[in-house]
């Protein structure tokens, strides 16, 4: 297909927030200082289940420390995440509990002039605890002997009662599944399982807090949505919202961990409101290794199939380990459904998920919502099919995938819409080759220590969660755009950019919009009084729905323009345009074909102002009413030591069907961090606990907790990144998202990879050398035995 | 606690302070001089966001004690442009090759890869990576970064053209 | 805890000379501790594992700062950092193993800053320069008030961060004898990712003739209390023609000698089943060093 060509969008830029990054000024929540600010610290249960019966705060505060304690705080339930509609929010938590549910949850918290100060009264508080029995494996905790985390939460404004120590149970079906199964030639099945990862987001979660003269309260939070954070800490402390400001400050990496508002700010704001004072809180590594975790996986997937390969029917059973507070463990069932469905055809279809509390570290959304499991599964039991058919599982996938014009369940059941775009075959055709596929061996034919093997791995992640009807979730943003008296334009939107160019992708639609240059195209600092609401930058959603939301502001206010321009020019509005003039540094307005019929932007946002014509300005706050799928595909060679197990990434194409790419570095730049967060999935990452204590087994520090470092990826060579050439109609100028799923379907390709190596398929991550060499070993020995 | 004077050139500016000697340069750097560009990350010299050069060589200040490095000279991010504001190659270089996300890493990356760059000219893409294996970017997947830090090697003034197609197989 | 400050206060000196350091230690009493690059005490000390009230630093005294060639020994300061040795071994050559084990043991920062001589007072088990140290039978010099002593590096380690140094004694300098000619030496370690701490390491140092191994040495990390020098395969190896056969009998004889635990980082078994191969790898590297075919 022909790409429109644009003056600015999917141009290579320098981006607009790289200057003050690359020479330390930008100010993250953790740098911000506040005349007379104290400092926090929050004392942590050193159990994984106890009540607290008492906490003695004199001799702290003897010290000259302000105390926070459960019986200072709000009694409100609440839940920190607010996507979700209020009648499907579950709210278990309060700002400080009387029980810990976990090693490491806050029970206290002090602030004082500095930090050893904090930290030395934090040392004086007298805990009194009663330990209760605890439970940390989720077969264990449904058990009806098993230890209780709750007797009831609330469901909205309704109380529901926890049994068995299940948070939430969905089902889905469509179809009729087990007449599918009968009908089917080949049935296969298996269980896969992914890991407790660690988010490990660079930069601790934090707050700074400021309670002003007026009663109201001003906030720095890291934070993926400040309104959702004003709107939160007005329920819980009865603050009108119009007295609460939550500034958008940049945040040093997010991939889900601040969608919520994070604990640490309800503790703050409480120290706040008490101390009159501002506060600063900022996790320490230790304590934010304790707060949130991604959704670990238990998935018994199976898929029936025809001889030719048609999927006929596929059911999914999981178990999610959700910790000690249930945040989107709802949602997620949903969402890891509809991942389940949209990436296969399937006419007949079972899902069934539950969500069990243990007493662990509660699990969030971290990159790709249950999809980079869901696709794990889905992705290793394709190749197992190809294997049973002997078919090449690139077949397999095109037979069935689910592409243009079909039904797509962008956030669950509630969240569907119609396929407009799709890049699949062209990924996969185009990666095939630049991989080396029809190269590629079976295992069989492999010998040696060093083993290599290639795998393909195909994905998708939903642009944002709109639909046509409004479902379980919210879904809208708001943005004003306005030309200045000198031709600049300002475009003002509470959107949160994690670092992947959100910001600098809608400066860019903005600038194509208006006509105005990009370097006169800037994004204002934000804050909760001064715009509209937007949801959240989660859900791949920022470009596809902020984006949306910021050109169509732009056409408003380019709209008002124009109506100046036409007073000047004697033009009908209707008939002039502008485009970017670079030299200028301005926007030109001009009568196609007239001589003479031009002014710049900026003479006419001044003549209009001196005039007191007004100022061209608009705001627009939109829902996008779909949720188009960004495809995604991964192809990854492979080396096993089968003498230690190890495995190494050494060759990678990754690419993306995000539509018209609006920031090409950035966007490739997202495909290479996923694919480096998704062999960590595969390869590495994981959580683990000490059943006697309750603890993290690396104690909360990331001395062996580590992530990928530079040395364990494939060389620059030998990783190519591409972009599906298509145009996405509903989106942005044809933009789709990029993000999540740019790690979706990673882990998938791994294990495929490593599968064609060895022949022996693993169906648990990471894949552990540990792992590999004792089940490489077991294998060997079945082998020579048989 | 008993305070000691220390003396720290910080970026060409110097200080005399008075400090206790548990005060950790970090620390110092960000509350007594206002220089947040490193950060802290972990506290256990896992991280390396808090890598600033102390007498030209690339350490760890969240586990250097202020009391140790009394009369050094020290460079943070902040001290790599020029007072014009013009910015060092190997900070070009950064926006040029996209190597900058959240931008929380990018301060040590840049001191990290300066470290190198003084010592080393031209690196390799093998010196390059184990330079910076100590420094933890969770955004990027290094590549971008690695391009970066060669391109200041390569003293091309262009950005490197996005990754070539690879070798078809092996 | 909190990673991000020192909690506990302390006093802090910093000496020019070895006299002034055993005063300073005899004067601030048992909680008094000497600290060289502090990558490993200052963590130990925010986890609040050690609360030193007095520290003594070392960096300051010239002594401890040698790095020469003299009399048959290369002679390393304590408190010589890694970087300096790391670029030594890049003119000299003598200690491959040593060169590989620096190299691999920290960051580049970490090299900056922490020394040799801290890394063997830390004596973790998976400290990487031990096993180097070790198969280059090291010496390490230790002054007190008492007077000095020379121990060998393989009588130096007594358990888990236990050695044979006393609280109040220093660590001068660590000696490694010239090695004969045709003698090899590498190092290599297993760990999750880059400039992490070793789930296993092992150090060989093999003088040969032609095919055959005239004499090894070989010490493993992280595989029992202790930097652990290999006894038996030394033995089992002298004066054979290296075959790939013999060596994965040695593997397997290292295998059975040590004794590794099951830790955060690794499990026992594991470090069992990689011992042979790990030292096949090793030992391949530092023949093929000691001249001639691999």
């Amino acid at each position: 297909m022909v790409r429109k060509t644009y003056s600015t969008i999917g141009r290579t830029t320098r981006r607009k927030d790289g200057v003050s990054k690359v020479t330390g000024r930008e100010i993250f929540a953790s740098d911000v200082v506040l005349p007379q600010m104290l400092h926090a610290r929050v004392l942590r249960s050193p159990y994984p289940h106890a009540r607290v019966v008492s906490i003695a705060t004199a001799e702290a505060e003897a010290m000259g420390a302000v105390c926070l304690t459960p019986s200072d705080c709000p009694a409100w339930l609440y839940n920190e995440r607010q996507v979700s509609i209020p009648e499907k929010t579950y709210r278990d938590r309060t700002v400080l509990p009387e029980t810990a549910r976990h090693v490491g949850e806050g029970i206290a918290a002090v602030a004082a002039k500095t930090e050893a100060l904090a930290e030395q009264a934090l040392g004086q508080l007298a805990v009194t605890y009663e330990p209760l029995p605890s439970v940390f494996d989720p077969w264990e905790a449904m058990a009806p002997e098993a230890p209780r985390l709750y007797k009831d939460i609330f469901l909205g404004d309704v109380v529901l009662p926890i049994e068995r120590n299940i948070a939430c149970f969905r089902e889905m079906r469509e179809g009729e599944v087990e007449q599918g199964f009968r009908e089917s030639d080949v049935v296969v099945e298996q269980e896969f399982r992914t890991g407790r990862v660690y988010h490990h987001q660079m930069e601790t979660k934090g707050v700074v807090c400021r309670p002003e003269p007026d009663g109201g309260i001003s906030v720095w939070p890291t934070a993926q949505s400040i309104h959702n954070v004003r709107q939160l800490l007005g329920r819980i402390f009865n603050i009108p919202l119009s007295k609460i400001n939550v500034h958008r400050i940049p945040i040093g990496g997010s991939f889900g961990s601040s969608i919520q508002m994070n604990t640490c700010i309800a503790i703050c704001a409480a120290l706040a409101l008490k101390a009159g004072r501002p506060v600063r809180l900022v996790l320490t590594r230790e304590e934010d290794l304790y707060d949130h975790c991604k959704y670990p996986s238990l998935i018994r997937l199976k898929f029936g199939v025809k001889k030719d390969g048609a999927i006929v029917a596929g059911e999914m059973t999981t178990v999610v380990d959700i910790g000690a507070h249930n945040i989107q463990a709802y949602p997620l069932l949903g969402c890891m459904a509809g991942w389940f469905v949209s990436l296969y055809r399937m006419p007949h279809m079972h899902f069934q998920g539950t969500a069990v509390y243990t007493n662990k570290a509660p699990a969030c959304a971290m990159q790709g919502y249950g999809n980079p499991q869901v696709s794990f599964a889905v992705e290793s039991l394709i190749d197992v099919i190809a294997e049973r058919l002997n078919m090449d599982p690139i077949d397999v996938r095109l037979k069935n995938y689910v592409g243009l014009g079909e039904t797509f369940w962008g956030q669950g059941p509630t969240v569907r819409s119609v396929i407009r775009s799709c890049g699949v075959e062209e990924m996969l055709q185009k990666g095939k080759d630049l991989i080396g596929w029809e190269s590629r061996n079976r295992p069989e034919a492999r010998s040696g220590r060093f083993r290599r093997g290639i795998g393909v791995g195909r994905s998708f992640h939903t642009s944002g969660t709109g639909a046509p009807m409004s479902g379980e979730v919210i879904d809208y943003s708001t943005a004003l755009v306005k030309f200045n008296e000198d031709g600049s334009v300002d475009c003002l939107t509470p959107l949160m950019c994690h670092g992947g160019g959100t910001l600098e992708a809608l400066t860019k639609i903005v600038s194509e919009e208006t006509g105005v240059p990009l370097s006169k195209v800037e994004i204002s600092p934000a804050d909760t009084r001064s715009t509209g609401y937007d949801v959240c930058t989660h859900a791949t959603r920022g470009v596809y729905c902020g984006g949306a939301s910021a050109r169509r502001a732009a056409q408003q206010a380019r709209g008002i323009l124009l109506q100046f321009a036409s007073r000047i020019l004697e033009v009908n509005p209707e008939a002039l345009k502008i485009r970017p003039d670079e030299d200028l540094g301005q926007g030109v307005i001009y009568l196609e074909g007239a001589k003479g019929k031009s002014i710049t932007v900026g003479e006419v946002a001044k003549t209009a102002q001196i005039k007191s014509w007004g100022t061209a300005i608009a705001v627009v706050s939109h829902r996008q009413v779909n949720c188009p799928p960004c495809f995604v595909t991964n192809f990854i060679e492979v080396e096993v030591d089968t003498e230690t197990g190890r495995i190494r990434p050494v060759r990678a194409v990754a690419a993306v069907d995000a539509g018209t790419v609006i920031n090409p570095d950035l966007a490739a730049g997202q495909l290479e961090g996923g694919l480096c967060r998704g062999i960590g999935l595969a390869l590495l990452e994981d959580t683990d606990y000490d059943p006697r204590s309750g603890a993290l087994t690396c104690g909360g520090n990331i001395t062996d907790c580590k992530i990928f470092t530079a040395l364990e990826m494939p060389l620059t060579e030998d990783v190519a990144t591409f972009f599906a050439e298509t145009e996405e109609p509903s989106g942005p100028f044809g933009a789709k998202g990029v993000g999540e799923a740019a790690n979706n379907c990673t882990a998938g390709a791994v294990a495929n990879a490593v599968a064609n190596a060895l022949g022996l398929r693993f169906t648990d991550a990471p894949m552990l050398p540990e792992k590999v060499l004792a089940r490489w070993t077991d294998y060997l020995r079945e082998k020579r035995g048989a | 606690m008993k305070k000691t004077e220390v003396c720290l050139t910080v970026n060409g500016v110097t200080h005399h302070l008075g400090l206790s000697p548990n005060a950790l340069l970090l620390n110092v750097l960000r509350d007594e001089l206002g220089l947040t560009g490193a950060k802290y990350g972990c506290g256990t010299g896992q991280c390396g966001l808090c890598t600033v050069l102390v007498n030209g060589r690339a350490v760890l200040s969240c586990l250097t004690l202020a009391v140790a490095v009394d009369g050094a000279d020290i460079v943070t991010v902040e001290g790599l442009s020029r007072p014009d504001g013009s910015l060092d190659p190997i900070q070009e270089a950064f926006l040029d090759h996209g190597a900058i996300q959240c931008g929380y890493c990018t301060p040590a990356m840049v001191i990290t890869a300066k470290d190198l760059l003084n010592r080393n000219a031209h690196p390799t893409e093998p010196e390059i990576r184990e330079q910076i294996e100590g420094t933890l970017c969770r955004c990027t997947g290094y590549l971008s970064i690695v391009r970066a830090i060669k391109s200041c090697g390569d003293r091309a003034g262009a950005p490197a053209p996005r990754p070539s197609p690879m070798k078809k197989s092996r | 805890m909190n990673t991000r400050i020192l909690k506990a206060e302390f006093d802090y000196f910093a000496p020019a000379s070895i006299g002034e350091a055993l005063a300073l230690i005899a004067q601030n009493g048992p909680t008094a501790r000497f600290i060289a690059g502090g990558t490993d005490l200052l963590v130990q000390m925010k986890l609040e594992t050690v609360a030193p009230g007095c520290l003594i630093s070392l960096m300051k005294i010239s002594e401890l700062s040698v790095l020469k060639r003299e009399k048959g020994f290369l002679r390393i300061g304590a408190a010589v950092t890694w970087d300096r040795i790391l670029a030594f071994g890049s003119e000299d050559r003598s200690y491959p193993a040593l060169d590989d084990a620096v190299r691999c043991l920290g960051k580049v920062q970490v090299r900056r800053m922490g020394t040799i001589g801290g890394n063997l007072c830390t004596a973790s088990p998976a400290a990487d320069s031990a096993p180097a140290l070790l198969v280059y039978d090291s010496r390490v010099r230790l002054v007190s008030a008492r007077g000095r002593r020379t121990l060998l590096l393989d009588k130096y380690f007594l358990g888990v961060q236990q050695t044979a140094r006393a609280a109040d004694e220093i660590m001068t300098e660590i000696r490694i004898p010239a090695p004969r000619p045709d003698v090899g030496g590498a190092f290599q370690k297993l760990a999750r990712v880059g400039a992490d701490i070793s789930k296993i390491s092992c150090a060989v140092a093999v003088e040969r003739k032609g095919r055959v191994c005239v004499s090894c040495r070989v010490a493993m990390g992280a595989v029992a209390p202790v930097p652990l020098m290999i006894r038996g395969v030394p033995e089992f190896l002298q004066e054979k023609t290296v075959t790939a056969s013999l060596l994965v009998t040695a593997g397997r004889m290292i295998s059975d000698e040590i004794r590794p635990i099951t830790d955060v980082r690794s499990t026992a078994e594991y470090r069992k089943q990689v011992a042979g191969v790990l030292f096949r790898d090793v030992f391949q590297k530092a023949w093929t060093r000691a001249g001639g075919e691999p």
